[in-house]
């Protein structure tokens, strides 16, 4: 027995639910969590109990991305369609990260193709953006809404809702993200050609952070923008954007067993969260230690991974279809 | 959480050569397996299936712009999408449209992470129609490059043409790709088996068709074994593409595989000087003989005794409309005829070539070869395979590449086997005599 007590954060499931299918795409809204699955199915389970409510129309062949707001779901399917409540909107949505809406949830940014779409909560076109030269493989709003950026093969597009004007950010090779900094003045993204790359806005420069061993998976801002945490192959790290990352080197995480898959920063504290592909939930302090705090099994790929409640949570999938709730006591 | 590894076939081919029927035989027969079919926005008609999948084929150049590190992107979403279901695919079957470079669909199963970590390649299939593929060739590098790539090439809607061209055509993509199985068939009737886990892109089974991609090449195109009289025979031709046709006459056996060892016999006697034809009669003789071929001729031919005789002929008998007669003007056919695989007769650009020793190689000096070749011509290389028999190991090497990916490992024992090295290439503008010499120049 040790006297030992332990220090840190843990990990307590508060509960489990078992869909019975890959969990391909989720969001979070207020109470309540979307999954989508690979059959297509559309379930939004209540965060407080983890009960299901009443199923959404299905995607045939599968679901493929899901942004929800203010209660107004929008989901994206292999049956080419996008449901925006009891709307229905052909669009040809690639990538999980094609659905975005806007943060104040009063406008949906859809990528169809290669175009790029702008709804209002009915449905309505707003804006329809020219065709980019390669499919859009992800797409978000600007934090303060007023402008919407895509990234697809040749660069990343940044795009002034009230002009229409947009900036190109070109770039030599194929990318895979949009994450604006929570400041909206930085944008990174990973490449096909396992980097990172970033542009700052105001300054109009860019850069990119090379070695990393597979392709990025996973990039996500701490709550001030002054850290990327990063995941590609068996690296996990995160960049100082105050005093870097230029010149810099990157924290360097440790104690993950397999490829982080997903990363998420608190909303406030400078705690990251990830998920590996063998089914670990870590818990770090990046500015404290490489160590995780804690480590949980939950014995599939994590597939997504959300701070719930205020960051009093965390909301983890895995491949086979469990959505789990735990609750992170200090 | 990695299974093994799901195959994908890879069907090419120009419009019209019948991609969409041999894919609705493929589905039909195989009802019991989960099939997802990834097609292109312009399919050639519906395809009547559970899941067909659209792609835009989009191709990304990778490593900064490097153009033999160019993947399909559409294909790295889609197969990635794939993935994300309870239950997986047991095949994926990726349709090309006409106009599609293969090189681009297959270096995606070898450079992106997660591509290459669940999905192996199994085999580019590329279907030729008969009829139509001559004119493709001369005009279009795509249909060049599909049956470039194939592993295995069905010669498909034969009965919609001429026999003879079905045999012209069957020679010159032969020769443009000596590594693929080649198939003939009318409504892409071919069995499963030939073009379902074929293997192609497996190193372990990469010796497995070695006997179609080493057959040799000479310097002629066509030998016959004929049975002739004593007595004096004419060998008539007409005008031909040269000026010149050259023949060897000998006597041979007439046995099973009489033509390849008559092909065999002929090497010698081809490389020294030809005698060029004055009228004089051809008689059985280790002379190579050069007959005119600007007009017609009718060269007369003895024979001093009964038996069994060698025909070889530098251009393929039609195309001089080359024919011995008897003393009474009728023909006489062969007992057996093999069209060779012509070395010379490279008029396409794209084209195979394979080299082949007794002698063990040098590992370290054939790397710094390669990676050479490669780098300087990786562009053009698209496609190649070998086994080495390397010095001080006891075990096979087995290699294979596409462009400037490269792969290579020790396969099984050499045990009781001879101990050769076998290699070949297919490219566009390949400089055979640079390839034989920089090959020689790996050996021991």
């Amino acid at each position: 027995m040790s006297l030992l007590k332990k220090k840190g954060p843990t990990l307590n499931e508060r509960w489990r639910v078992a869909l019975g299918d890959y969990a391909t795409c989720v969001a979070v809204d207020g109470e309540r969590a979307v999954v989508g699955t690979g059959e297509g199915h559309v379930v939004p389970i209540a965060l407080a109990t983890g009960a299901a409510l009443a199923a959404l129309p299905a995607h045939r062949h599968g679901a493929l991305a899901l942004a929800s707001s203010r209660g107004l779901v929008a989901s994206a399917g292999h049956d080419g369609r996008v449901r925006l409540g009891t709307r229905e909107i052909a669009a040809r949505v690639a990538t999980e990260e094609g659905l975005a809406f806007s943060p104040d949830g009063a406008r949906l940014a859809i990528a169809d193709g290669k175009r790029v779409l702008v709804v209002d909560r009915d449905g309505e076109t707003q804006a329809s953006f020219e065709p980019l030269a390669s499919t859009v493989a992800s797409l978000a709003f600007a934090p303060d809404g007023a402008r919407l950026a895509t990234a697809a093969y040749g660069g990343v597009r940044v795009y002034d809702l009230a002009s229409g004007a947009s900036r190109e950010l070109a770039w030599k090779g194929s990318l895979l993200h949009v994450r604006w900094s929570p400041t909206g003045r930085v944008i990174a993204s990973g490449t096909q050609d396992g980097a990172v790359h970033f542009w700052r806005l105001d300054e109009g420069s860019d850069s990119e952070m090379h070695g990393f061993p597979g392709k990025p998976r996973a990039l996500t801002w701490d709550a001030r923008g002054s850290s990327l945490a990063t995941a590609g192959g068996e690296l996990t790290c995160v960049w100082d954007f105050v005093k870097g990352p230029e010149g810099s080197r990157p924290i360097v995480l440790a104690g993950h067993g397999a490829p982080c898959e997903r990363l998420a920063f608190h909303p406030s504290k400078g705690r990251l969260a990830a998920g590996t592909r063998d089914g670990e939930v870590l818990l770090w302090t990046p500015t404290r230690g490489v160590r995780p705090e804690a480590v949980v099994e939950l014995g599939s790929e994590v597939t997504a991974l959300h701070w719930i409640e205020g960051g009093a949570s965390l909301l983890a999938c895995v491949a086979r279809g469990d959505v789990v709730r735990f609750d992170v006591r200090d | 959480m990695t299974d093994t590894k799901i195959p994908v076939t890879i069907l090419t081919g120009f419009l019209g050569s019948g991609k969409t029927t041999l894919l609705n035989r493929i589905l039909t027969e195989q009802h019991g397996k989960r099939i997802a079919v990834i097609e292109n926005e312009f399919g050639e008609t519906g395809i009547d299936h559970e899941l067909v999948i659209d792609a835009d084929e989009e191709v990304f150049e990778m490593n900064n712009g490097c153009i033999c590190c160019t993947v399909r992107g559409d294909l790295i979403r889609i197969l990635g999408n794939l993935l994300k279901r309870r239950d997986r695919f047991d095949q994926v079957i990726v349709e090309t449209t006409g106009m599609a470079d293969p090189g681009p669909v297959a270096q995606t199963f070898f450079v992106d992470d997660d591509v290459r970590e669940h999905y192996a390649l199994d085999g580019i299939v590329t279907l030729v129609d008969a009829k139509h593929v001559a004119l493709h060739l001369d005009e279009s590098e795509e249909c060049q490059q599909q049956i470039a790539f194939a592993d295995v090439l069905v010669l498909n809607k034969t009965d919609l043409a001429d026999a003879e061209d079905v045999d012209r055509v069957e020679r010159r993509i032969r020769n443009m790709n000596a590594m693929a199985t080649l198939l003939r068939a009318r409504h892409a009737e071919v069995p499963l088996d030939a073009v379902i886990d074929v293997g192609g892109f497996d190193l372990a089974r990469a010796l497995e068709r070695e006997p179609q991609f080493l057959e040799p090449e000479y310097p002629y195109e066509w030998a016959g074994i004929f049975r002739l009289e004593a007595g004096t025979y004419t060998l008539s031709t007409e005008a031909g593409n040269d000026e010149t046709v050259s023949v060897a006459f000998f006597e041979h056996d007439a046995a099973e595989g009489a033509c390849s060892r008559a092909a065999e016999r002929a090497v010698r006697p081809w490389a020294a000087d030809h005698e060029d034809s004055l009228g004089e009669p051809i008689v059985p003789s280790d002379v190579v003989r050069r007959l005119d071929a600007t007009a017609p001729h009718r060269h007369e031919l003895q024979v001093p005794r009964t038996g069994h005789y060698a025909l070889v002929t530098e251009h393929f008998p039609e195309e001089l409309a080359l024919r011995l007669e008897d003393a009474t003007g009728r023909a006489v056919a062969p007992l057996a005829s093999k069209a060779l695989v012509g070395a010379h007769e490279h008029d396409d650009t794209v084209s195979s070539v394979a080299l082949s020793t007794d002698r063990d190689v040098s590992g370290e000096r054939f790397n710094l070869w390669l990676s050479v070749l490669l780098r300087e011509k990786g562009t053009d290389l698209f496609r190649m395979k070998g086994i080495l028999s390397l010095a001080g190991s006891d075990r096979r090497v087995v290699f294979q590449g596409v462009h400037m990916l490269f792969d290579a490992r020790p396969d099984r024992p050499w045990g009781d086997r001879p101990r050769r090295s076998d290699v070949v290439f297919i490219g566009r503008n390949l400089d055979r005599e640079a390839l034989e010499q920089g090959f020689a120049s790996c050996l021991c």
